[in-house]
């Protein structure tokens, strides 16, 4: 019971990392596409296995699944959550279920030889657990212990584990073989898992719904965006996931030297007549070779799986 | 035991090598000043030509266009974001011609629609690496949405002759790190992937999102 209790509750919550960037991302005057690129146009499914996706057809059922549970519950639910309470209450209820997670990302991080990052879990734990009334405010931030999360996927990660085939969970959401077993050992190293009682049981599962609802809330903007502007929502959930977890497992800015190269293809050729662009442009002479080509295409860097980390 | 004289050549063997030591953190360090007042003076004008009111939106659109021919290596980004796709542009003018046009107007309509979230914004460089020196910078900046929480934003730049551009953006949420448009590829390529890579029914649907998209912008603006 409890596991299914924390399979739904923690749903869009473990979808979150996929999402989240879209709320906050700013329209900043960045000359490449939106973060969601977009689609007015009805794209059939696919069900071709594809590269990182050889499971697509079973994923894409399954997201399905998920957009018609999140649409007729979830969201609901979310929306009305957010109607009836402030901000500031909201970002209380933030801020505490993240405080609960200090344990797990302290295992995390000693696991994966951080003690810096780890003594930082602790510190925050700690500060916040008792200066924050339970979590509830977050005075560690302001004091310089800056939170990060970690979990036993990028742990696996970190220890040279491959992700294995992309895999859609309704409820869920977006991960892959590797990150939902890390869920699993998450769970165990969570010490609130071992506590008993009727008292134990309801507090998980109001955290766990909590969490859901949460979460959600969080993301109502950005699944409105990607609903109304993808090209094909699935895809773009899925390769959010794989970029923002590339990031994650690096601990945020990679090495700038694993950046992809932009050619330019035009070569000495003409470009756009969009307004005044054909003007302004400055082309560039380099020969571009189709082996050039390939190499801009953006591939996990090898750093994911070779255990090595910032 | 017998001491060997040190030589000229290798005195100054020696100091060279101390000097590329000490220099070499330096190096890996650089900021470039160039790259970084570029970003700080056209991104500000982007925002500011954004969320100028005081125009209509086909004068907006104008201007936000010709600042992005100035600010942004189209060529450039419109070919990565085709991926392995792009070899197709290399050897079909038209088809390039075409495919630059159609993603710099959706480019466009996508940041007039998220134009309304972000009026007042401000921005402010923070930091640069040089990842070839003068040539390849990743300039960092801090971006203060009015109201809202501060969002660091970095931006790399390619230079071509004596001409920055920015090819890539990127957007640094709760830590983790996203490429817009290595994600942008990444769709791209899935729905080429299904459309055993025509670019042309990707421009179909890219324009009817890009209409979809200015349809809203008339409808918010009216």
């Amino acid at each position: 019971m409890r596991g299914s209790i924390t399979l739904i509750t923690l749903a869009a919550a473990l979808a979150a990392p996929a999402l989240a960037y879209a709320q906050d991302a700013p329209a900043e005057p960045a000359p490449v596409a939106q973060v969601e690129p977009a689609a007015a146009a009805p794209v059939e499914p696919a069900t071709a296995p594809s590269e990182g996706d050889p499971w697509q057809g079973f994923n894409r059922s399954m997201f399905a699944v998920h957009e018609s549970v999140d649409q007729a519950v979830v969201e609901p639910v979310a929306r009305g959550y957010r109607a009836v309470t402030p901000g500031p209450v909201r970002q209380g209820v933030r801020n505490f279920l993240r405080n609960l997670r200090g344990p797990v990302i302290f295992a995390n991080d000693v696991l994966q030889g951080q003690g810096n990052r780890g003594l930082t879990t602790a510190a925050r734990f700690a500060v916040n657990t008792t200066i924050g009334v339970v979590g509830v405010f977050d005075p560690a931030t302001s004091m310089g212990l800056e939170y990060h999360d970690e979990d036993f996927g990028q742990t696996l990660a970190v220890w040279g584990v491959g992700e294995g085939p992309y895999l859609f969970i309704p409820l869920m959401g977006p991960s892959n073989v590797r990150d939902t077993t890390g869920r699993v050992i998450d769970s165990v190293l969570d010490p609130l898992s071992y506590l008993d009682g009727d008292d134990a049981t309801t507090f998980r599962a109001t955290r766990g719904v909590l969490t859901g609802v949460s979460v959600r809330e969080q993301l109502l903007e950005s699944v409105d965006d990607i609903r109304r502007d993808s090209l094909d929502p699935y895809s773009t959930i899925r390769s959010s996931y794989e970029l923002l977890r590339e990031s994650a497992i690096q601990n945020g800015q990679g090495d700038v030297q694993d950046l992809p190269e932009f050619d330019d293809i035009s070569a000495s050729e003409a470009p756009a007549a969009t307004g005044d662009y054909a003007q302004h442009s400055e082309l560039n002479e380099t020969p571009v070779t189709a082996q050039h080509l390939d190499e801009s295409e953006v591939k996990p860097t090898s750093r994911v799986n070779t255990g090595e980390k910032k | 035991m017998t001491t060997r004289p040190i030589t000229r050549s290798a005195f100054f063997a020696g100091m060279l090598g101390l000097g590329l030591l000490v220099a070499a953190p330096d190096a890996h360090a650089a900021r470039n000043a160039d790259a970084e007042n570029y970003v700080q003076e056209n991104a500000t004008a982007a925002l500011r030509t954004l969320a100028d009111t005081a125009v209509g939106t086909p004068q907006r659109r104008t201007q936000f266009d010709q600042l992005m021919a100035r600010f942004a290596d189209m060529p450039r980004i419109s070919s990565f974001v085709l991926g392995r796709y792009g070899a197709q542009l290399r050897s079909d003018a038209a088809l390039r011609t075409e495919w630059n046009r159609t993603f710099q107007e959706y480019s466009i309509a996508v940041y007039e629609d998220r134009l309304g979230r972000f009026n007042g914004a401000t921005i402010r460089v923070t930091d640069s690496t040089e990842r070839v020196a003068g040539r390849d910078v990743i300039v960092t900046t801090e971006m203060q949405p009015r109201g809202g929480r501060p969002q660091t934003v970095q931006w790399r730049l390619l230079r071509s002759g004596n001409v920055w551009k920015v090819v890539d953006v990127s957007l640094l949420i709760e830590g983790n790190q996203i490429w817009l448009a290595q994600q942008q590829q990444r769709d791209f390529l899935a729905q080429l992937d299904r459309n055993n890579g025509d670019i042309r029914a990707l421009m179909t649907d890219i324009r009817q999102l890009t209409a979809s998209l200015r349809q809203r912008v008339l409808a918010r603006n009216s």
